[in-house]
């Protein structure tokens, strides 16, 4: 089985697949116990519905099929833990298992997903998350398409 | 000074400052190790700047200043852990007052979106530090994101 190891999420690595943002690395506007930061542009071009996620999976694990939405973009929000993401170039049909790549988001980061690109549910590094999707619908468990050569065992080091 | 009083937050207490959404309302995803669901309606009806607040705050807090956006709704979740919106609907060309004051609790799974005009607090932690998460586009003028006393005085919030 081929194995990859989830790599931190950084705006070039992730550029293939779409927009990778640290809020926290841009200006911080405080209060009385209170810091809040915000994008500089519009963190979508289109409207969207709030999906609540819970996920009880932490690596390691094994990836075996993926999901994509062909007129959506997918805006990930991280939020307690951080969390793997595991995605992968746009096929016509069905993702290769050969192009998966796993990335690590943190509390304050955000990924938007372009639509097309083929992802999966995040997973835990070291305890169960939840976390955000904003995106024009939910998830369709009947739209996860098994990949082309066999699971990827995706892992990470601390 | 008035002491303020929290509530759960609902559709129907919430109505004169926005909308309210939960995401059990809509669709359900879930297997063996997830679960998803999602809002039945569409929140975010037009693309805006995402924000995050961290907050960090004790069992009491001043409500003491508020600002309001003309020019944008605005959007506004939990993260892991219920945090306190205070919110007004007092004149938005005037000050906040504390006589309209009301404090909502929104607990993880709850979707606020504050009408143009709402007098607004940042989010207080209900119980710890945590984040939350804010959508919302303003046209830049300077009253758009001023931070106005609320009048005659701050409301107090004692948690318990």
């Amino acid at each position: 089985m081929r194995e990859i190891k989830a790599k931190k999420a950084e705006v070039h690595t992730c550029s293939p697949y779409g927009a990778f943002e640290r809020l926290t690395d841009s200006e911080c506007f405080a209060g009385d116990g209170w810091e809040c930061w915000m994008t500089e542009g519009l963190c979508m071009s289109h409207e969207a519905r709030v999906t609540a996620c819970h996920s009880d999976s932490v690596q390691p694990y094994e990836l075996e099929a993926m999901t994509r939405t062909m007129d959506s973009q997918r805006l990930l929000i991280c939020t307690e833990h951080p969390m793997i993401v595991a995605v992968a170039e746009e096929t016509e049909n069905i993702p290769q298992t050969e192009k998966v790549e796993a990335f690590v988001l943190e509390p304050g980061e955000i990924f938007l997903i372009r639509p097309g690109i083929w992802y999966d549910i995040c997973r835990g590094t070291e305890k169960p998350v939840d976390y955000y999707i904003l995106g024009k619908t939910g998830e369709d468990p009947d739209s996860f398409t098994l990949l082309d050569n066999g699971a990827v065992k995706v892992t990470w080091d601390k | 000074m008035k002491k303020g009083c929290v509530v759960p937050v609902n559709e129907e207490n919430f109505r004169p400052y926005g909308s309210y959404y939960h995401v059990t309302q809509g669709e359900r995803c879930s297997g063996d190790w997830y679960r998803m669901f999602t809002t039945k309606d569409v929140v975010v009806e037009r693309p805006l700047k995402f924000g995050i607040t961290q907050c960090d705050n004790g069992k009491t807090f001043l409500v003491d200043s508020m600002e309001r956006h003309l020019s944008s709704e605005e959007v506004q979740f939990a993260g892991s852990a219920p945090i306190i919106l205070s919110v007004a609907d007092s004149d938005p060309w005037g000050n906040p007052r504390e006589e309209d004051v009301a404090s909502f609790l929104l607990s993880p799974g709850d979707v606020v979106v504050l009408k143009r005009g709402i007098w607004h607090d940042a989010c207080h932690s209900a119980e710890r530090k945590t984040m939350y998460f804010f959508l919302s586009y303003t046209n830049g003028e300077p009253s758009e994101t001023a931070w106005l006393p609320v009048l005659p005085e701050p409301v107090k919030i004692e948690l318990e």
